[in-house]
C-alpha cells in the first residue's frame, strides 16, 4: 500500500479520527491496530515476519537485562543480534543462497523445477525495523536505556505505519517516550504535519513524477541510449533519488507529526555539501548516523592504535555495510567502497582544500566543491541503481559526448512541458530549502492572517492538482 | 595528576592533530565546541590521550564522555 493511494487515504484518515476520538491511553492501540492494517493488507507474511522479529526483540531486551553477571549479558544479547542478522542476510540474500545449494547439490533451478525456484520476497521494512531493533538492544545492553516494559508501546515504536516502509530509523530514547505521551492534540502539529505532506508530495509527484520515468527508461536499457543521454540520465538521477525519497520521508514526518510524534529529519540540503563527508551527515541522516554509531565508532575504536589508518579502514568498511544494507550484489558494495575511500581521501587531504580555498576565495571553491561532491555522488549512484556490477561498467564505458542524430536526444525523451516543471519545482524547492535554514518559513507561513494562509493554501493545492504525476506511486527506497 | 596539567597537555595534543594553534580547553569544553573534533578525528585525539597518559579506556567509557572534564576525571581515577 503506497502513501500515494485511496487506500491509504482511507487508513489514515480513519486512524486519525479513531486516534483523536479515544482517550490518550487508548491511542497507541489505535496505532498499533492500523499499522498492522498497513502491513497486512502488503501481505501478511509481512506481517508475521515483523511481529516474530518484534516480539523477540522485545523478550530478548527484558532478558538481557535480567540476566545476572556480563557473560550470560552478552551471551543473549550476542545470540540476539546474530539472530537478528541471520533473519535480514536470509532475506536479503535468500536467491543467492538457494542458487549456491542448488549448484552444490546439481539440482535444477530453472524456474519450472519446483522445489527451489520460489522466488524469495523480501519482506517490506525489514532493513528498517531490524536495524531500530539492533541500536534498542544495543542501548539496553549497554546500559543507556532500559528496556521498554509495555508489549504495545514497543510494538509502535518497531511497527508505527508512518515509518515502517523506508524510515526514517528512528532511536528507541526518542520515539517511546512520544508514544506513551498522553499530550492533547496540538493544533500547530496538525497544520505543520499537513504542510509537510503537501512538499512531500510536491517532491515525489511533480519533480521525480515529470522525469522519473524517462530516467528509468535509459538505466533500464542503456543499450539503444546515446553516450550523452547516459550522462544525462547519470546527472538527473539523484535529484530524482533525492525528490523520490526525501518526498516520502517529507510524508512519513508530516503524517507522524499529525499522530503528535516526532519522527528524525532524514535529509538536511544534501546537495549544498561541499564534501562527500559532509554530504553523508546531510542524506539519509538515520541510516548515516546509525553506521557511524554501530559500526564506525566501535570499529575505530577497536582499531584506534592503527591512529589515522584506522579511521581509513573503518570508514571504507562501514560503508561497504552500508552499500550492503541497500541490497545483495557487488554493485551495492562498490557503492559503499566509493564512499569510503572519497572520505577517507578527504581527510587525508583537508589541509589542502583549505589552502585551496583560501587560493580561489569561497564563492568560487564552494561552487566548485558542491560541484564535485555531486559529480562524485552522482557517479556512485551508477552502481546503486544498475543491477550488477557488468551492467554499470558497460553504462561507464558508454558514457561519452557522443551525439547519436540531433541535440534533441539530450533531453532524454522528457517532454519540454516536463523538464519546465522538474526544472522550475526544483529550483523552487532548493530556493525554500535554503530560506528555511535561515528562517522557519512554514512557522512564518502559520502566522499569517487566515485570507493569506488559505489563499496560498489553495494556490499550492491547485499547482499540485494540475502539475502532479499520479501515476508515479511508487517509491525507489520501498525495494530496500 | 591535576586538572590543569591534563589540560596543558590535552591543549597540546588537540593543537597538534587538528593542526591548530589556537585551541584552549576547559573542563566543559565538548568536541562541539572545537572546531574538526568531529566522529572522524575523535578516535586518533583519544589514542593520543591514551597513549600520552599511558592509560587505556573502555568503549563504553569513552562512548560516555561527555566533555573534556569527563576525560580529565576518567585519566585521574585510571593514575590514582
Amino acid at each position: 500500500m503506497s502513501f500515494i493511494s485511496l487506500e491509504f487515504l482511507i487508513l489514515f484518515v480513519c486512524t486519525f479520527v479513531l486516534y483523536y476520538a479515544v482517550k490518550s491511553t487508548y491511542r497507541r492501540y489505535v496505532l498499533l491496530f492500523a499499522s498492522a492494517i498497513f502491513i497486512g493488507l502488503n501481505h501478511y507474511f509481512f506481517l508475521m515476519t515483523a511481529l516474530v522479529v518484534t516480539i523477540g526483540t522485545f523478550v530478548s531486551a527484558i532478558s538481557i537485562n535480567k540476566a545476572e553477571g556480563q557473560t550470560k549479558r552478552k551471551r543473549r544479547y550476542q545470540l540476539t543480534i546474530v539472530s537478528l542478522i541471520a533473519i535480514w542476510f536470509g532475506f536479503r540474500y535468500s536467491n543467492e543462497i538457494l542458487q549456491l545449494v542448488c549448484q552444490l547439490l546439481s539440482i535444477d533451478n530453472s524456474p519450472d523445477a519446483t522445489l527451489f525456484s520460489t522466488h524469495w520476497i523480501f519482506p517490506l521494512g525489514l532493513s528498517f525495523y531490524t536495524f531500530q531493533a539492533i541500536s534498542y538492544l544495543t542501548e539496553v545492553y549497554w546500559e543507556e536505556e532500559q528496556p521498554e516494559k509495555d508489549l504495545s508501546t514497543f510494538m509502535v515504536y518497531m511497527l508505527f505505519f508512518m515509518k515502517f516502509l523506508a524510515g526514517p530509523i528512528e532511536r528507541s530514547a526518542d520515539l517511546l517516550p512520544q508514544i506513551q505521551n498522553k499530550d492533547k492534540v496540538q493544533y500547530n502539529n496538525l497544520v505543520r504535519g499537513s504542510q509537510m505532506i503537501w512538499i512531500g508530495l510536491f517532491k515525489k509527484l511533480i519533480i521525480s513524477g515529470s522525469i522519473c520515468s524517462y530516467i528509468d527508461s535509459i538505466y533500464n536499457a542503456p543499450q539503444p541510449a546515446s553516450g550523452i543521454q547516459l550522462i544525462v540520465a547519470g546527472l538527473l538521477y539523484p535529484l530524482d533519488l533525492y525528490a523520490d525519497f526525501s518526498g516520502y520521508t517529507d510524508m512519513a514526518l508530516g503524517g507522524a507529526l499529525m499522530f503528535g510524534l516526532k519522527l528524525t529529519p532524514n535529509f538536511n540540503r544534501p546537495f549544498g555539501a561541499y564534501t562527500i563527508t559532509d554530504f553523508w551527515r546531510r542524506w539519509h541522516i538515520s541510516l548515516s548516523f546509525w553506521v557511524r554509531d554501530y559500526i564506525y565508532q566501535p570499529l575505530s575504536m577497536s582499531m584506534r592504535k592503527l591512529k589515522q589508518n584506522a579511521i581509513y579502514l573503518s570508514l571504507i568498511i562501514t560503508f561497504i555495510c552500508m552499500g550492503m544494507w541497500h541490497g545483495a550484489g557487488w554493485n551495492f558494495i562498490i557503492y559503499g567502497f566509493i564512499q569510503g575511500v572519497v572520505m577517507s581521501y578527504e581527510i587525508k587531504t583537508s589541509k589542502l582544500r583549505s589552502k585551496l580555498q583560501g587560493f580561489l576565495g569561497r564563492p568560487l571553491y564552494g561552487t566548485l566543491a558542491i560541484l564535485r561532491t555531486y559529480l562524485i555522488f552522482a557517479f556512485s549512484l551508477i552502481f546503486f541503481r544498475l543491477e550488477t556490477v557488468s551492467e554499470a561498467v558497460y553504462y561507464i564505458r558508454s558514457m561519452s559526448f557522443h551525439i547519436d542524430s540531433s541535440w534533441k536526444e539530450i533531453s532524454i525523451g522528457i517532454p519540454d512541458h516536463n523538464l519546465i516543471v522538474a526544472g522550475l519545482a526544483l529550483l523552487l524547492l532548493f530556493v525554500f530549502e535554503y530560506l528555511s535554514s535561515k528562517r522557519d518559513l512554514l512557522e512564518i507561513l502559520s502566522k499569517q492572517r487566515a485570507v493569506i494562509r488559505w489563499t496560498i493554501y489553495f494556490i499550492l493545492a491547485l499547482a499540485l492538482l494540475s502539475l502532479g504525476q499520479f501515476g508515479s506511486d511508487n517509491f525507489i527506497y520501498l525495494q530496500f | 595528576m591535576e586538572t590543569t596539567d591534563i589540560l596543558d597537555k590535552m591543549n597540546s595534543i588537540l593543537n597538534t592533530i587538528l593542526k591548530q594553534d589556537t585551541i584552549q580547553l576547559t573542563e566543559s569544553t565538548t568536541a562541539q565546541d572545537v572546531e574538526g573534533w568531529d566522529s572522524l578525528t575523535h578516535m586518533v585525539i583519544i589514542a593520543d590521550i591514551e597513549t600520552f597518559f599511558d592509560v587505556q579506556f573502555s568503549f563504553r567509557e569513552i562512548a560516555k564522555f561527555k566533555n573534556v572534564g569527563d576525560i580529565c576525571k576518567a585519566i585521574q581515577a585510571k593514575k590514582g
